[in-house]
């Protein structure tokens, strides 16, 4: 239901992001629990929306969907939740961990050549003006 | 094509902000609870009947969550309890309430001695659950007029709930609700979690709250 302000969110953290300034981002691949509270199909598009007018316009979000896992406290048997069912289905114990199933992270994005080439080059100049890193 | 790898979590900053109101309820020795349930389970009532008894031993107050009325702070300032309204639509999505939200209004309220912060969510049994408010307690606010699936229907809310508040029991005399099955959906869900059976109107369930809600208040 907040998929708007989860895009929002992630074109600001890739904003800001000090690895990606200037780059010219084409992919954006997201991990998404099936526990998480977002739509994926409705994520996709609100930050095709949102990306507009922004240097992320025109780029793809590809999520992949988190699988929900949980291990028993009691027998340590893993298992998947596929159903809303948290109890072990070795023993019947409802002490389960939950493993995975609750990710809602930005794993990785791909950028083309171009904007790699202009940040060597915005890179080279910063230097030239004895601009390094750490220059705060 | 370079791949780089980012690694971040989406929901960082409001973590990083739960983190710091929950360091604050530490320090200032504040039991912070979240109530969270469907519109209508009846939040606000449980507020209404929880209050009066709980405020003649511990001071508290409470933060409003409603989406764009402040009907539900006025019901709670007639009970001359502090309350601050947290308009949702200012946090850029109405359908839950964020850190940032609670850390703002934590500002507006005066906590000198409270013992106990209400916040009452936003009614919506998918998103509140999501976020971390740096809440000590979550509650869980479920009407039998609700019918025996929400627990499975909205299972991430009812894994994370600490305690739930099954309310209008009253009414199960006029309802085809089958309470067995309704309890076992819970189980399945978060098989040791506590079910409180509620009744605004009768009383019932009200001691049994107080008492675990008092279970909870840190040592001064």
């Amino acid at each position: 239901m907040h998929e708007a302000s989860i895009a929002a969110t992630i074109l600001e953290r890739l904003g800001e992001h000090p690895d990606l300034a200037g780059r010219a981002i084409r992919v954006v691949r997201l991990r998404v629990g099936r526990l998480s509270t977002v739509v994926p199909a409705n994520l996709e598009f609100m930050f095709g929306v949102l990306a507009e007018g922004t240097p992320l316009a025109g780029a793809r979000l590809e999520i992949e969907e988190v699988p929900a896992r949980a291990v028993c406290d009691a027998c340590g048997t893993p298992f998947a939740v596929d159903d809303p069912v948290f109890l072990c289905p070795a023993c019947g114990s409802g002490s389960v961990r939950l493993e995975s199933g609750r990710e809602l992270t930005i794993d990785s994005v791909e950028t083309d050549e171009r904007g790699t080439d202009e940040r060597q080059e915005a890179d080279g100049a910063h230097q030239g003006a004895g601009k390094g890193p750490g220059r705060e | 094509m370079a791949l780089i790898k980012v690694l971040e979590k989406v929901l960082d900053a409001n973590d990083k902000i739960a983190a710091d109101n929950r360091r604050f309820f530490a320090e200032k020795k504040i039991v912070a609870v979240n109530l969270m349930s469907g519109p209508g389970a009846g939040k606000t009532t449980v507020l209404e009947k929880t209050l009066p008894p709980l405020v003649r031993k511990f001071p508290a107050a409470v933060i409003e969550g409603d989406i764009a009325t402040t009907a539900d702070a006025e019901r709670i300032a007639a009970l001359d309890v502090p309350v601050v309204q947290i308009n949702t639509d200012k946090l850029g999505g109405a359908c839950h309430l964020e850190a940032l939200g609670i850390q703002t209004a934590l500002a507006e309220l005066p906590l000198d001695g409270v013992r106990y912060l209400f916040v009452e969510n936003v009614g919506n049994l998918v998103c509140p659950a999501e976020f971390d408010l740096g809440e000590t307690l979550k509650v869980g606010v479920l009407s039998v007029t609700e019918g025996e699936d929400k627990p499975v229907k909205y299972p991430l809310l009812f894994r994370v709930i600490d305690l739930l508040l099954l309310t209008k029991v009253d009414l199960l005399p006029h309802l085809r609700l089958d309470l067995d099955r309704l309890l076992a959906n819970v189980r399945s869900v978060n098989a040791g979690l506590r079910v409180v059976r509620f009744s605004a109107v009768t009383g019932e369930g009200l001691a049994e709250w107080l008492e675990w809600l008092e279970g909870h208040a840190p040592a001064r």
